[in-house]
């Protein structure tokens, strides 16, 4: 889910995250354990989304700028400012910590072993264990009226 | 555990924007390729293209326009701080409204530029950006990226003529990166405040042949280098002169 969600954001940084919480609400009554680690990833996606987005943004403003359309310019104008240079090198940074922990939370999680994820597993354990599930709520069988 | 959660996206947002300053600020500039060639042997090469493109541009021959132009920019070199160049300013006779540098001190004036301003404060204020040019080395520094050193050098030790007409009109056609531009004109800005000249001349200046330029009137080389002149007319305009600056007018008869 991680990778395709990844796939389909670069060109929209939304659709990705749209495609965590999808799954999220697809799978979150298949146990605590599935809600734990859908929840960690659709947390842990919120940032990495977020500063996708910003990028983009400052690049379609570099673009847009009233000043120039030259390319040339345009790639000048964005690597002259450092604090550019080095949002983007976060901003890469970011997506290849989202990437490497996820596949290393897949790979816990196949084998049945909770993985956590610095401040966003603690997130995602209070949201999905302190909280009844659907699964483990008092059923009451009740006639039909 | 709540306040656990509140600590750890605390130290992450901390994190985040520690890296970013400390990334930003802590770029490694790239290596400063004008080390590379002394002032002295960028005199000997820029005198070569000099007299390259004193053949190939027509040179007025107008000894009081001359005079006029060389009596503005002897305030401006009188004011200049340990200057690696002595500056040679030769006047074009050509309709462009332009002024360019070149290596070692030579700055080509049109002029229709010295017609254009509408006092010899602007021809000043450009004179300056020129010579901002000049002494950050801005040409041979491209040069050397661009073209590499042994080819410069082999201007300087009599090269090949053809090589030197193509590296002269390569000179000719190419521009100037942002952060030059705002060099040049820091440079120009500071120095015309300290010659006297109030620095709101090349906010003037600029500003006038960006509507030129605008309405297809002329095609403003020196302008067109980069796009973004209205950044650099604001910086202009914004510049912070020093409490005790008096201006001195020119007194010299202007139009």
């Amino acid at each position: 889910m991680m990778f395709g969600a990844l796939a389909a954001g670069l060109p929209l940084p939304i659709i990705n995250l749209l495609a965590a919480v999808i799954y999220y609400y697809v799978n979150r009554d298949k146990g605590r354990f599935v809600r734990f680690h859908t929840l960690q990833s659709l947390y842990s996606q919120i940032p990495t989304t977020l500063l996708n987005a910003g990028l983009i943004f400052w690049i379609i403003r570099a673009i847009f700028r009233p000043a120039s359309m030259d390319v040339e310019f345009i790639w000048e104008d964005l690597t002259s400012g450092h604090f550019f240079i080095a949002y983007l090198c976060l901003v890469v940074l970011a997506n290849l910590l989202y990437v490497i922990f996820s596949i290393v939370a897949a790979v816990r999680a196949r084998k049945g072993r909770m993985y956590y994820f610095f401040f966003f597993g603690k997130l995602a354990y209070h949201q999905a264990f302190s909280s009844k599930s659907v699964s483990q709520a008092i059923i009451e069988n009740k006639p039909p009226v | 555990m709540k306040s656990k959660i509140y600590k750890e996206f605390v130290i992450l947002l901390l994190l985040f924007v520690g890296a970013w300053i400390a990334i930003a600020l802590l770029r490694p500039e790239p290596d400063i390729p004008d080390m590379a060639i002394d002032p002295d042997t960028e005199v000997d090469i820029g005198d070569v293209l000099a007299e390259h493109y004193i053949q190939e541009f027509p040179l007025e021959d107008n000894d009081s326009l001359q005079a006029v132009i060389d009596s503005v920019a002897v305030r401006l070199i009188s004011n200049q701080t340990d200057p690696d160049f002595d500056i040679d300013l030769h006047l074009i006779a050509s309709d462009d409204i332009n002024a360019f540098a070149t290596m070692g001190g030579h700055i080509f004036v049109h002029q229709a530029l010295v017609e254009f301003c509408e006092s010899p404060e602007e021809l000043a204020a450009v004179i300056a950006h020129e010579m901002g040019h000049v002494e950050h080395r801005h040409v041979m520094n491209r040069m050397i990226s661009e073209l590499g050193m042994t080819l410069l050098l082999s201007i300087g030790t009599g090269g090949d003529p053809a090589v030197l007409t193509e590296i002269a009109r390569y000179g000719l056609s190419n521009t100037f990166s942002r952060n030059d531009e705002r060099e040049a004109d820091d440079f120009g800005l500071e120095l015309l405040e300290e010659s006297g000249i109030h620095p709101v001349n090349m906010a003037s200046v600029f500003r006038r042949m960006k509507e030129e330029n605008t309405n297809g009137l002329a095609d403003f080389d020196i302008l067109s280098t980069h796009p973004s002149f209205e950044e650099r007319i604001r910086r202009a305009l914004e510049y912070d002169i020093q409490e005790d600056f008096e201006e001195v007018p020119y007194t010299i008869g202007w139009h």
